[in-house]
């Protein structure tokens, strides 16, 4: 057997690193030929950015904005464009326009640029559609002006009203109603204090810092911009009000010394930077209880878009030094919403007026069981129910919710009227195919247009009425979307 | 016969319950039979214009049904029972056509006038379609990987700046762009076998028109700087609406082109 292994073996040639042998076959791999003499020369290698970089050259793009969707419906001033209103016969949203229900109205000239200061007319409302905003008086209205409006010389705590319904159903257009209605009733003398979107308390995009005397965690942006808010909506009323304590601050290396039963609330809340501030100060507590104070004699209403947003997620996207997250009651706007909200923090004249928003899911239970619309499940996960804030809203009898039913038949046709006239709605006769005939005395299929019937606008009117009522459930939101947006 | 069955039960009961000699006919006995094909038309007047058969040689109806009644029953439902096929006597023929309750059960609609004068008034109508076509096909050719919805998001958001910013029907605003800037004509190559093709014109119908012309937006599209597909789209609609599309210069090329080789063009 070696013999015979030996023999496969064959001697390999002097330049063979390595030879292997399988039967007669034999694999050899040469020895690269060296240049006897010659240094190798070893090439440098480099990173050369250059070469991978890709050529700066910008190519301008054309094209009306650079905003998406929503944004650029918005911003840019489409309402301008829309169909003057003044040729139609529009009333002032007043109390006296509530005897006729279904009815669609505006907002005189100072209440709207009031309503506008707070945020009152919200993306997505479809406010570039007409030249100013426009609102439909529903059965919805006369509900809440009985409720709400109508109580607002008792005490804030006895007059807290929640709005629930379904999506789309003209909920933040009630609460802007009702600051409009208020407006008028109270001749403009009514203190509004709005927070448009609740979620911008609570979704980590302000700064904030602790405040030591009064425990709670100050966000000096959100109350700058809240109270510049709250400032130039109601700057009419608060020239009217003194302070009822001397005050001092500092504003830009000046001193200022506001005295009491002189100089008014304006005064304090225009010279005051300390609201912005990113050191504590008592400002805002300052300004809550001068609300308190005057509230004997003007009406406050406080109104909080949203609400769900912050009360079914109470904890913040927030964190305290030692990383644990921040609760809702822990922020100085959130705990002053929340006891007011609960009846705490009492206004001796004026209302509460919160409402939901229908994007949410239905998970989250602490609203819902706070307002007695579900029963409230002891083994609730904690991630769904927060028992201290339904106990704080339970509190001093509870907040009365008040449900935002869709529109009815008369409603719905009232403002497809006006959609109608003011350029919104088409009014068209049915898309329907060619039909094609053979023409006589010809071979060829060509289509031919029947003997076209004289159309009726409003008969067909009546039936985009009826359908679109029965595809919307008169539902605002969808009644626009099936009517004027979906082509 | 389960119908017989029933009938004799209730029959049975009227007769317990009332004890005397004269009894009155239940409502029950009568109301299982009868069958009303349109409920527009009242029961009595049907009554009265369509007596059966039966009813008139054994009116079911009747106020009272004296003893001798029932027994003449009772025997016609024994005789018939023990075999007899021929029906002789009021009840018997009654009877055998209760055991065939068939014709009477036969469903019959019967429209009102209403409902005819609906029908007549859709007569000459052709079939609604869910949308415009145009749009139809817009929609088809922005869609991408089967994504209808989003395409029709897309183009609703567009045509909804479209109306925001014409103030006009933007279907129609639509509709009036893709005519404008729809080339008529274009040129096909013709093989001819030998050294030398032929670049022949070709005219364009509707449906070609419009798919060059929304070919032509969708890349104009592509050159705007809004995020939104459906902001850069109204933006283009729009420009082309005004005349100012790049693809104005490809209509003109390309009706260039095919004026070039009109010589080819075989009548």
């Amino acid at each position: 057997m070696l013999r015979l292994a030996s023999n496969l073996v064959k001697k390999a040639p002097a330049n063979v690193v390595s030879a292997r042998c399988l039967s007669s076959t034999t694999i050899v791999q040469a020895k690269a030929k060296s240049n006897a003499g010659a240094k190798p020369v070893k090439k440098k290698v480099t990173f050369d950015p250059k070469k991978f970089q890709q050529p700066q050259t910008k190519v301008k793009k054309s094209g009306m904005t650079h905003l998406e969707f929503h944004d650029a419906v918005r911003s840019m001033n489409f309402d301008k464009l829309a169909v003057d209103l003044n040729s139609f016969e529009i009333d002032n949203l007043t109390v006296e326009a509530l005897s006729e229900p279904a009815k669609v109205v505006k907002y005189d000239e100072k209440t709207s640029e009031k309503l506008n200061y707070l945020g009152s007319f919200k993306k997505f409302q479809h406010h570039e559609l007409f030249q100013r905003p426009v609102s439909l008086v529903s059965h919805n209205t006369v509900n809440l002006n009985e409720q709400f409006i109508s109580k607002l010389d008792g005490p804030s705590k006895d007059n807290r009203v929640c709005l629930v319904g379904e999506r789309g159903s003209g909920k933040s257009t009630l609460v802007t109603q009702a600051k409009a209605l208020a407006l008028n009733k109270y001749n403009q003398d009514v203190i509004l204090l709005h927070i448009d979107l609740a979620e911008s308390l609570t979704n980590g995009t302000s700064s904030y810092i602790y405040n030591a005397r009064t425990k709670k965690l100050q966000q000096p942006m959100f109350t700058k911009r809240w109270i510049y808010k709250v400032l130039q909506a109601n700057q009419d009323i608060f020239k009217k009000l003194t302070l009822t304590q001397d005050v001092s601050f500092q504003n830009k290396r000046v001193d200022h010394h506001l005295k009491k039963g002189e100089n008014t609330l304006y005064d304090f809340l225009s010279l005051n930077i300390d609201f912005g501030k990113q050191q504590p100060t008592t400002a805002f507590s300052f300004f809550v209880n001068e609300l308190l104070h005057h509230s004997q004699n003007v009406p406050v209403i406080f109104s909080v878009d949203n609400i769900n947003t912050i009360v079914d997620f109470p904890v913040t996207k927030y964190r305290h030094t030692d990383f644990t997250p921040v609760h809702l009651s822990e922020l100085e706007i959130g705990d002053f919403i929340l006891k007011v909200a609960g009846g705490e923090t009492n206004f001796a004249k004026g209302g509460v007026l919160l409402s939901k928003t229908g994007v949410l899911g239905h998970h989250q239970k602490t609203l819902s069981i706070a307002l007695g619309l579900e029963e409230h499940n002891p083994y609730l996960n904690k991630k769904f129910f927060d028992l201290n804030v339904a106990n704080t809203l339970l509190a001093n009898g509870g907040i009365k919710p008040l449900i935002v039913e869709n529109l009815n038949k008369d409603e719905t046709r009232e403002l497809m009227e006006f959609w109608r006239e003011s350029g919104v709605l088409y009014v068209k006769d049915y898309y329907t195919k060619e039909s094609t005939k053979t023409i006589e005395g010809s071979s060829e299929d060509k289509p031919v247009k029947q003997k076209e019937e004289h159309f009726d606008p409003e008969l067909q009117f009546n039936r985009m009425v009826n359908n679109l009522y029965t595809v919307s459930t008169g539902n605002p939101h969808y009644l626009l979307k099936a009517s004027s947006i979906s082509f | 016969m389960s119908l017989v069955r029933n009938c004799t039960r209730a029959f049975r009961i009227v007769n317990a319950s009332a004890g005397t000699k004269v009894r009155t006919f239940s409502p029950l006995c009568s109301s299982s039979f009868v069958r009303f094909n349109s409920s527009s038309v009242p029961a009595d007047a049907k009554k009265e214009e369509k007596v059966s058969l039966t009813a008139q040689i054994y009116p079911a109806n009747k106020d009272s049904i004296t003893e001798s009644d029932v027994d003449e029953w009772l025997s016609a439902v024994q005789s018939l029972k023990n075999g007899k096929s021929l029906a002789e006597t009021a009840p018997e023929v009654y009877l055998s056509q209760l055991a065939n309750p068939e014709p009477f059960l036969e469903e019959k609609f019967e429209p009102t006038e209403e409902q005819m004068a609906e029908v007549e008034a859709y007569a000459n109508k052709r079939i609604p379609l869910k949308s415009d076509p145009t749009v139809e096909n817009l929609v088809n050719l922005v869609m991408r990987h089967g994504k209808k919805a989003t395409a029709q998001r897309i183009v609703s958001r567009a045509l909804y700046i479209i109306q925001l910013k014409t103030r006009k029907d933007p279907v129609e605003t639509l509709k009036e762009t893709l005519d404008k800037l729809g080339p008529l004509i274009t040129t096909r190559v013709v093989q001819t076998g030998t050294a030398k093709n032929k670049v022949v014109p070709s005219p364009l119908n509707q449906r070609q028109r419009n798919r060059f012309a929304i070919t032509w937006i969708l890349e104009g599209c592509k050159k705007k700087k809004s995020p939104d597909f459906s902001v850069r789209l109204a933006e283009e609609i729009i420009a082309a609406y005004e005349g100012k599309s790049s693809g104005y210069d490809r209509k003109a090329q390309m009706h260039k082109l095919a004026i070039q080789q009109r010589a080819y063009i075989t009548l």
